[in-house]
């Protein structure tokens, strides 16, 4: 989408009597990214569903206050980001431990998740991409799942190009090493 | 044991699925939601002006019992305390001795309780001497 067309359809979205089919088109367009980018971080479906609902739900509540400063797609980016984060440290919190706990319980749940492919790699990489802190986690994923470009972590991320690039080289020099120690 | 090299491997994807014609139905299910919630936003803030005029409406009434409760027990006190119940109630109090009336008495009350009584200064001898008989009069010249 240019910029000319997402300030077409930023209108779209606000006019009240186009607001409904725009919205339906935001969604079809968005939805199975912003799955990805949050599954990949609370790791179970159910959770994703939950979190990717508050996300649209929120987008659509706040779509008066979208400056359009950012894009569209960095912005919703962003609340999935922040949604995911939040349910993740509830989540802890709820069981009473830390954040790292629970999200190794959840990855020792993924075995037997139904919508998982179970397949021995994949589990590995999850494993190795947990020991890394949690920025460089998503760094990773961002770039290496849902291979986004480092211009649009960058904006999504608010971080300089150069140090997500440092970011990621890092993640995989560690991850390389997990797998072939482990 | 071959390193592994994660840029130049074939990808290894995430494994991540999810059940069958999920995205339709949650598409669908955002849908109605947004379209459901727009009603009842409204009632929301409605009931959020309604919530507000509770609470500005039970601090004005804090307010006044704070300042209705003290009046109200002034007020009553006072009624009370009518100088004839008092004075009724020390008539039935037989505890209560004429010395300790008399300790409660100032200036005032005593000269009113002379013209009122018809005690006059011409009298006073007569007092003394009713004093000089009875007993108390050690206690009194003592005073």
């Amino acid at each position: 989408m240019t910029l000319q067309d997402e300030k077409a359809f930023v209108l779209e979205l606000l006019n009240p009597k186009t607001q409904n089919e725009a919205f339906r088109k935001l969604l079809q367009l968005y939805q199975k990214p912003l799955y990805n980018h949050v599954r990949g971080m609370v790791l179970n479906h159910d959770d994703a569903d939950d979190v990717l609902q508050n996300t649209f739900i929120k987008v659509f509540a706040n779509l008066k206050s979208f400056k359009g400063d950012s894009k569209l797609f960095s912005w919703m980016y962003r609340i999935a980001t922040n949604e995911a984060i939040t349910f993740m440290q509830q989540r802890a919190k709820k069981q009473g431990i830390s954040s790292e706990e629970a999200q190794q319980k959840a990855l020792n749940k993924l075995e037997s998740d139904v919508f998982f492919d179970g397949n021995e790699i994949q589990l590995k990489l999850q494993k190795a991409i947990a020991t890394l802190p949690e920025k460089q986690q998503l760094v990773f994923k961002m770039k290496y799942f849902e291979e986004l470009k480092y211009e649009e972590m960058s904006e999504i991320l608010t971080t300089s190009v150069g140090a997500l690039k440092a970011s990621y080289h890092i993640a995989v020099k560690k991850i390389e090493e997990f797998l072939h120690t482990n | 044991m071959k390193r592994f090299d994660l840029e130049n491997n074939d990808k290894i994807n995430s494994g991540f699925k999810t059940p069958e014609r999920y995205f339709e139905q949650f598409e669908a299910k955002i849908m109605q939601q947004i379209t459901t919630e727009k009603p009842v936003k409204e009632v929301k803030v409605v009931s959020l002006f309604y919530r507000k005029q509770v609470w500005i409406s039970s601090i004005a009434a804090l307010f006044l019992l704070a300042i209705a409760i003290p009046v109200y027990f002034n007020m009553a006190s006072e009624s009370n305390l009518e100088s004839t119940t008092i004075e009724s109630y020390l008539a039935q109090q037989q505890s209560v001795n004429t010395n300790e009336l008399i300790q409660h008495l100032s200036d005032e009350d005593i000269t009113e309780l002379e013209s009122t009584l018809g005690v006059s200064t011409t009298e006073s001898d007569e007092i003394e001497a009713y004093l000089s008989e009875t007993e108390n009069l050690d206690y009194i010249l003592n005073e």
